[in-house]
């Protein structure tokens, strides 16, 4: 046996926790979209985007604008929750030119709902899929285990092997 | 007509549920009638363009939309009852 052997209590010989995958997925009519645009106009727009996210929809239309909002429900069901969210908070970036990965970017009760869930908001990834008719987006990020959680894991092993 | 029936009419309009409103009830769940947030949303700016008024963010919960009854108990907050408030007519 190579290298030096530490003793360390039977307590600590507990598996690490490590992070594990969340994911988040959301599917939307693209005609729902453009029927709100057509009703409430800017309002809509302002009350549900960010002015670069409204940029993408002079590009691309409703479809491209479906597929944000649909981002943007799987970004909060990763969270694990949308109450009390601007839905601006949830804004998904795309480059300006050349086309690209979108990111996201989490702001307000958004970037708090991420840090109560021990999610990383740098680390959410997304991706986004549309047709004329219907969009999609997933997202994924990494969801570091709690402190508690932690403490009941062990709690549970130690009762499970006195 | 009433609050309640005003929401009806909106809902109606822009909740895209999978049933006629007409066959829901007060208290039933409008997600599980097929409501989407989306459609959440489009309800709450309709119900903003029908009595003048914003919801505050702290009311942007899913339960708030969640039913006729949960509507209508959100106006309540806001000052809109039967009878009161710009739009309503009884």
């Amino acid at each position: 046996m190579g290298g030096a052997v530490v003793s360390t209590p039977a307590s600590s010989t507990l598996p690490t926790p490590s992070a594990v995958p969340r994911t988040g997925c959301d599917l939307q009519p693209v005609d729902v979209v453009r029927d709100a645009v057509r009703h409430f106009g800017a309002r809509y727009l302002d009350r549900v985007y960010t002015p670069a996210e409204q940029a993408s929809y002079a590009a691309g239309g409703p479809a491209s604008l479906a597929a944000r909002f649909a981002a943007k429900e799987a970004v909060l069901k990763l969270i694990g929750t949308a109450d009390g969210v601007d839905l601006r908070s949830v804004e998904i970036r795309t480059p300006a030119v050349g086309g690209g990965r979108p990111a996201v970017h989490l702001t307000g009760r958004a970037a708090e709902l991420a840090e109560e869930a021990g999610v990383d908001a740098a680390g959410i990834d997304v991706s986004l899929s549309h047709t004329a008719d219907l969009a999609m987006a997933v997202a994924i990020g990494l969801q570091r285990p709690t402190t508690q959680t932690t403490n009941e894991t062990a709690t549970m092993n130690e009762t499970g092997t006195a | 007509m009433t609050v309640k029936d005003q929401i009806r009419a909106i809902l109606g309009q822009h909740a895209k549920l999978s049933t006629d409103i007409s066959a829901v009830g007060d208290g039933d769940d409008l997600y599980a009638a097929g409501m989407t947030s989306h459609a959440s949303v489009t309800v709450m700016l309709a119900c903003e363009d029908e009595w003048d008024i914003e919801f505050p963010q702290q009311m942007l919960k899913k339960s708030t939309f969640a039913s006729v009854d949960a509507i209508a108990a959100a106006l309540a907050e806001l000052d809109i009852t039967d009878g009161v408030g710009s739009g309503v007519s009884s």
